[in-house]
C-alpha cells in the first residue's frame, strides 16, 4: 500500500518530483565533475607547475657542500648506475666541470638533452641540442667567446683537447647563459668521470605525490646522495594545488547548498499542498513513520534519479572542463558514482528533515477544519 | 444492561483566553446506540466529535475508552486507537485523490491490519458502489464519494463511528442511503455519533443531544428527556 501511494502520489503531481530531481541533478553534476577534476588536479596542474623547474635536488657529496664541486674523488659524485629510483620521475642528471678555451676559463655542464627538457622546459635553444662532439653555448658566453652556431671551439678539459662544433645558443635567464653545455657522456669522457654525475634535478610536480613526500621516499634510495627539497618551489606548488582544490570544493559546496534549498522548498511545498491528505491519514490512524516515509522516499527518489542523471552529465562536464582548462582528457573514476549518489542522498535526507517533522506534527483536527 | 463504550467527563476546549468552545461536557456513549449531536453553527458539535475521536486535545477533562484515558495516551497510542477502534466520516469526504475507491477503503485496512481486497470490495458493495471500485474521487459524485467515505469507516468494523455532517453535501436520495447504512450498522452493535443541522435526521437517532454555546442543553432518548440540562 505504501509503495502504491508513493507511485500514485508521484504520478499525481509529477512536476514536484521533476523539480526535486532537477535540483539534485545540478548538485550531482557539479560534484561529479569537480570530484573527477580534483582527483587529477595534482597531475594536471603539476604538468603546468613543471615550468617552475626542479623542486628536489639529489646531490652527490661534492655538490652537497661536503667537498670541492670539482673534486677528483669519484666517491664525491653520484653513480649513474645508482639512479634507478629516479627513472620514473622527470629527473635530469648534471655533471659540472671546467675547461679552457685558449686562456679563457669556461664553466661546463654535461646534460642529457631529453631529460633536461623535461625538468627545465623553459630552456630556449636557437639551433640544435648537442650530441657527440657538439656544444650548446650560453647566450652570454657566446658573446664573450665571439662564437655563433656552426663555429668550432677548441676546448681543453684537464689534459684533453677537443674541437667541438657549436650546435646552438642557449638562453635560460640563469647561470647556464654563462656556461657551455655538452652532452653528459662527452663531459664525463673529457673530465675522466665516466658514469658519474654531480647532481640530479627532479621535478616531482607532475607526480601524484607532494614533492616533500617524494623527497622523503628518495632519501636513502640513492647511495651517497643527499636529497634536498627546494622548499620554496615545492611549497608554492602545494599552495597553488591547495587553493585550486579549495576553490573546487567551494563551487561544489555552493551547488550542493543550492540544491538542498531547492529540494527543501519542493518538499515543504509538497507538505503544505498535501496538508489535508496528511490530516486524513492521521485521522485514519496512520503511524508517523508512514507519513514521514511518504515524503522521505519522495525526496530519495528525486535523489536517486537526479543523482544518476547528474553523474552521467557530470562526467561530460568534467571532460569538458579538463579539455578546456587543462587541455588533456579526464580519466574515468568510478569513485565519482558513489560520490554523486552519496551527496544526492545526503541532500535528500537533509532537505526532507524539516518538512517531514512539520508533516508528522500536523494536527488533524486543525487541518481538516481548513485552518 | 447498557454498556458504556466512551465516557467524557468535564470536557472543555478553548482556543485562547475567553474563547471557550466547549464547557464542562459530561457524556456517556452506549454500545449500539445512534447518537445525534445538533446545535447551531459554532456551538461546539464538531469540536466535541474531534475530542471524542482523539483528533483534538481537550483543555481540561477526560475521555475514557474501554477504561483507558484517551488523551493520556501517547500520539502513537492515539493513532492506534483511531485505526483500531473508530471510523470517521467527514462532511468533505476527505478521500485520497489519487487512489481509487477500492484503494481508499483498503488504505484504512492497511492501517488497521492487512489490506483485504475482498472485504474492501464487500464494504463498497454494501454502500452500493460495487460498480465504481476503480474510479477515483474526481470521477465520483458527491454522494458516491460520501459512500466511499462511509465504506472506509465501516470496513474495519469499528466500535464507534463518528460522522460529521455526513449528509450535509448530499442530495435527498444519497442522504437517505447513507442514513439507512448508519441504522443498519447500529443494529449490528456499532455505536454511531453523528453531527447534523437537520432536525428530521436528528429524530432518526436513538438519542438526540443539543449543544449550545459549548454546553449540552438537552439530551433526549427516543424523544424522551434523558438528562435535563436547563
Amino acid at each position: 500500500m505504501f509503495k502504491l501511494m508513493l507511485r500514485r502520489a508521484a504520478a499525481h503531481r509529477p512536476r514536484r518530483l521533476v523539480a526535486g530531481t532537477l535540483a539534485v541533478t545540478v548538485a550531482a553534476i557539479m560534484v561529479t565533475a569537480l570530484l573527477g577534476v580534483s582527483l587529477e588536479i595534482r597531475s594536471k596542474i603539476g604538468r603546468d607547475l613543471q615550468a617552475y623547474g626542479a623542486n628536489i635536488l639529489v646531490l652527490g657529496r661534492a655538490a652537497a657542500g661536503g667537498g670541492d664541486l670539482l673534486s677528483p674523488v669519484p666517491e664525491d659524485y653520484l653513480r649513474e648506475g645508482d639512479l634507478g629510483p629516479l627513472d620514473a620521475l622527470p629527473a635530469s642528471p648534471l655533471l659540472y666541470g671546467v675547461g679552457r678555451m685558449g686562456e679563457r676559463p669556461l664553466a661546463l655542464v654535461g646534460v642529457r638533452p631529453e631529460r633536461v627538457r623535461q625538468v627545465s622546459p623553459w630552456w630556449q635553444v636557437k639551433g640544435e641540442w648537442p650530441s657527440g662532439d657538439g656544444a650548446l653555448v650560453g647566450r652570454n658566453a657566446a658573446q664573450v667567446l665571439a662564437v655563433k652556431t656552426g663555429d668550432r671551439i677548441d676546448l681543453q678539459v684537464g689534459g684533453q683537447r677537443r674541437s667541438l662544433q657549436v650546435t646552438g645558443l642557449l638562453t635560460t635567464g640563469g647561470s647556464e647563459d654563462d656556461q657551455v653545455v655538452l652532452s653528459l657522456p662527452l663531459l664525463q669522457e673529457l673530465s675522466g668521470r665516466t658514469g658519474l654525475v654531480s647532481l640530479v634535478q627532479v621535478s616531482a610536480a607532475g607526480d601524484k605525490e607532494p614533492a616533500d613526500r617524494v623527497a622523503a621516499q628518495l632519501q636513502g634510495q640513492v647511495p651517497g646522495a643527499t636529497v634536498r627539497l627546494l622548499a620554496q618551489t615545492a611549497h608554492a606548488e602545494e599552495r597553488v594545488l591547495g587553493k585550486v582544490r579549495f576553490l573546487l570544493i567551494l563551487v561544489a559546496a555552493a551547488a550542493v547548498v543550492t540544491a538542498l534549498l531547492c529540494l527543501l522548498s519542493t518538499v515543504t511545498a509538497g507538505v503544505l499542498e498535501r496538508g489535508t491528505e496528511i490530516g486524513v491519514l492521521k485521522a485514519l490512524g496512520a503511524p508517523d513513520r508512514f507519513i514521514a516515509g511518504l515524503f522521505r522516499w519522495e525526496a530519495l527518489a528525486a535523489a536517486g534519479s537526479g543523482g544518476l542523471l547528474g553523474w552521467a552529465l557530470g562526467l561530460a562536464l568534467g571532460q569538458f572542463i579538463s579539455r578546456t582548462v587543462f587541455e588533456t582528457p579526464l580519466g574515468f573514476h568510478w569513485v565519482t558514482l558513489p560520490g554523486a549518489l552519496g551527496v544526492s542522498l545526503a541532500v535528500a535526507l537533509a532537505a526532507a528533515w524539516a518538512p517531514v517533522r512539520q508533516a508528522v506534527q500536523i494536527q488533524p483536527a486543525t487541518i481538516l477544519r481548513g485552518e | 444492561m447498557s454498556e458504556i463504550i466512551v465516557s467524557a467527563r468535564g470536557l472543555s476546549r478553548q482556543y485562547g483566553p475567553g474563547t471557550a468552545v466547549l464547557r464542562e461536557i459530561d457524556l456517556d456513549l452506549i454500545r449500539g446506540e445512534w447518537t445525534v449531536l445538533m446545535g447551531p453553527s459554532g456551538s461546539g458539535k464538531t469540536t466535541l466529535l474531534n475530542l471524542l475521536s482523539g483528533l483534538d486535545t481537550p483543555s481540561s477533562g477526560t475521555v475514557t475508552v474501554a477504561g483507558e484515558s484517551l488523551h493520556s495516551m501517547s500520539p502513537a497510542g492515539q493513532a492506534r486507537f483511531r485505526r483500531e477502534t473508530i471510523g470517521l466520516v467527514f462532511q468533505q469526504y476527505h478521500l485520497i485523490p489519487y487512489l481509487t475507491a477500492l484503494e481508499n477503503v483498503m488504505l484504512a485496512q492497511h492501517f488497521h491490519s492487512v489490506p483485504d481486497e475482498a472485504e474492501a470490495r464487500a464494504a463498497l458493495e454494501r454502500v452500493g458502489l460495487g460498480h465504481r471500485l476503480t474510479h477515483r474521487p474526481s470521477q465520483l459524485s458527491g454522494g458516491e464519494q460520501q459512500r466511499v467515505c462511509v465504506a472506509r469507516a465501516l470496513v474495519n468494523e469499528p466500535a464507534v463511528i463518528y460522522a460529521d455532517e455526513p449528509t450535509g453535501n448530499l442530495d435527498e436520495a444519497s442522504a437517505a442511503a447513507v442514513l439507512e447504512l448508519f441504522a443498519q450498522i447500529c443494529r449490528q452493535g456499532c455505536t454511531v455519533v453523528m453531527v447534523t443541522h437537520n432536525p428530521e435526521i436528528g429524530r432518526l437517532g436513538d438519542r438526540l443531544i443539543q449543544i449550545r454555546d459549548g454546553r449540552i442543553v438537552t439530551d433526549l432518548y427516543n424523544n424522551r428527556l434523558a438528562v435535563a440540562r436547563e
